[in-house]
């Protein structure tokens, strides 16, 4: 063991920043047609979050759950294990959490309550909106192509932050503390990855965490108070 | 090397496939009639001449599936080869560049020159024979001419494993590797203890801790000195750059920082071949074209030293 604790972040990071961005190039080309529906599911969930009919919730958070295991298996597994042997240990833990989803879905704990004047609700929404709409665009405003655009589905950066972001919207506490370690590891994992690389989108990603952390940092409303504010209460279904 | 693609890798399969549309299609050629003359060192086990510019393959080759990025791995291996490279140098632990050499092998056919480099790199001393076999198979070469235990991970079973390998005729040549001075006194142990033919260390114009004793004991004991990180992964490069060379670097040519760099360190006499490594043709052919042209000399390795120093 004493060998790994001599290595440093930076020796496992061996690939080049250029291969990196190349690797969603390659995934956007191998999704193709693909794409579109990508983007248009992901506004789907956007829509989905809102909803408190039981059938649009359940199918929101088994679209988010697909979305793992596609960013799982197309971009972890086929394009980054290559370059990153350690990707391929990643697998597992983003099945683990599709299934956790699915699974918190299932019992209702994805069914928070939304208030319009709680935090959460709106940090969520805008890590959300960011993870579908803005995340993307991120590759144009660095100086790459919109070919290397990081998607929800294909990306695990860009789906881990419409994750938290769907997290604080309609994760009741067991689903919160079930469904964050893993894409709030996935930002910071990654967060270390660019920062190793040199690339400025490492900040993206310390900004998410802060986010979450403000968010988890809020105190909770009393829902008692103020019924007026509810937007949608789980509990008429 | 057709004999070894009984055990091709999916992976290079894969490759070859998505490689096959953009090919450059490099025509396979006699390298040892357009190779030019380039300086050499003794290997000091056989007196075999190496090349003293060599090409690393940590970060550079690790490209994955990307036809593109394949393509132009294969063509700074050619470029190098014409330039009068041979040594190679790759890892397991470097992601997918055997399997990138393996391509660029394919690509330009089986009569390259090639020196092949590679290392054993697991804990488990169970695991180092079948992991150098399946080094061997993405490579595609029968045999490697060199390995060694990559940063002393579990040295003293896999170099056990890699004396009975040369005993049989299985590999050329044996030895260790280390990129981090917090080892060399263990670096310098197993030099004391062992029979190694290479040794592979850090070394470049601004890390120069093995200057005082490892280059003096593989000298003394007659091990091949191998110099990686020459620019210390470009950083000395951007390091430098904007900075003035001076003029007294005409007097052993060197054009630019790169040479300069490079100079200093193939210029010490125990160092047999450095491997940068490049992504570029055009950094491959200046590389190699440090090994035609004069070195410095104690003096001016000083000087140099002390320059830098002062930027």
């Amino acid at each position: 063991m004493d060998a790994w604790f001599s290595y440093r972040l930076s020796d496992f990071i061996l690939f080049s920043e250029r291969v990196y961005w190349r690797l969603f190039d390659q995934v956007n080309t191998l999704a193709g047609a693909l794409l579109p529906v990508l983007i248009a599911l992901g506004c789907l969930m956007l829509v989905g979050v809102w909803s408190r009919h039981r059938t649009v919730q359940t199918a929101t958070a088994f679209l988010l759950a697909a979305l793992w295991i596609s960013s799982a298996f197309l971009f972890l597994w086929h394009y980054y294990a290559p370059v990153n042997w350690a990707a391929r240990y990643a697998v597992p833990f983003f099945l683990l959490e599709a299934s956790l989803i699915a699974l918190m879905s299932l019992t209702r704990q994805l069914t928070r309550p939304l208030m319009r004047n709680d935090p959460r609700l709106w940090l969520g929404f805008s890590l959300l909106a960011y993870a579908l709409a803005i995340h993307p665009l991120t590759s144009l405003l660095f100086g790459r192509t919109f070919d290397s655009a990081e998607i929800v589905g294909l990306s695990p950066d860009a789906t881990a932050i419409a994750t938290l972001g769907i997290l604080l919207i309609t994760a009741r506490p067991l689903a919160l503390w079930l469904l964050l370690p893993i894409p709030l590891a996935v930002c910071m994992l990654s967060a270390l990855t660019l920062y190793s690389l040199g690339t400025p989108e490492a900040w993206i990603l310390v900004i998410v965490l802060l986010v979450i952390l403000v968010a988890l940092l809020t105190p909770k409303l009393n829902l008692h108070d103020g019924n007026d504010a509810v937007i949608a209460n789980a509990r008429d279904w | 090397m057709s004999d070894t693609h009984s055990g091709i890798s999916r992976r290079r399969l894969v490759q070859q496939s998505l490689a096959l549309a953009g090919a450059s299609l490099l025509p396979a050629r006699s390298w040892p009639e357009t190779r030019p003359a380039v300086r050499t060192r003794a290997i000091p086990s056989t007196g075999e001449a190496m090349p003293i510019v060599g090409l690393g393959t940590w970060i550079t080759f690790n490209v994955g599936n990307d036809a593109t990025l394949l393509n132009e791995s294969a063509a700074v291996m050619a470029a190098f080869f014409e330039a009068g490279g041979r040594m190679i140098d790759s890892s397991p632990m470097y992601g997918s560049s055997q399997d990138t050499l393996g391509f660029g092998l394919d690509t330009l056919g089986s009569s390259t020159p090639v020196f092949s480099a590679d290392k054993v790199w697991t804990s488990n001393a169970n695991n180092g024979a079948g992991q150098i076999e399946h080094s061997q198979q993405r490579w595609g070469v029968p045999r490697f001419d060199l390995l060694q235990v990559h940063n002393l991970v579990a040295w003293e079973p896999h170099l056990r494993l890699l004396r009975q390998m040369k005993a049989a005729g299985e590999v050329r040549y044996i030895g260790i590797t280390t990129s981090e001075s917090r080892r060399h006194a263990e670096f310098e142990n197993v030099m004391h203890g062992q029979p190694l033919d290479f040794i592979q260390v850090s070394y470049n114009i601004i890390n120069r801790d093995i200057e005082d004793r490892i280059l003096p004991l593989a000298m003394d004991k007659g091990i091949a000195v191998i110099a990686n990180r020459p620019f210390q992964q470009k950083q000395l490069i951007h390091r430098f750059e904007g900075k003035p060379l001076p003029a007294w670097a005409s007097e052993f040519e060197a054009e630019n920082w790169a040479q300069f760099l490079l100079k200093y360190v193939i210029s010490h006499p125990a160092i047999t071949c450095t491997i940068p490594a490049t992504t570029r043709v055009d950094h491959v052919r200046e590389n190699l074209a440090c090994a035609t042209g004069p070195l410095p000399d104690a003096n001016q390795r000083e000087r140099m030293a002390a320059y830098v120093r002062s930027l």
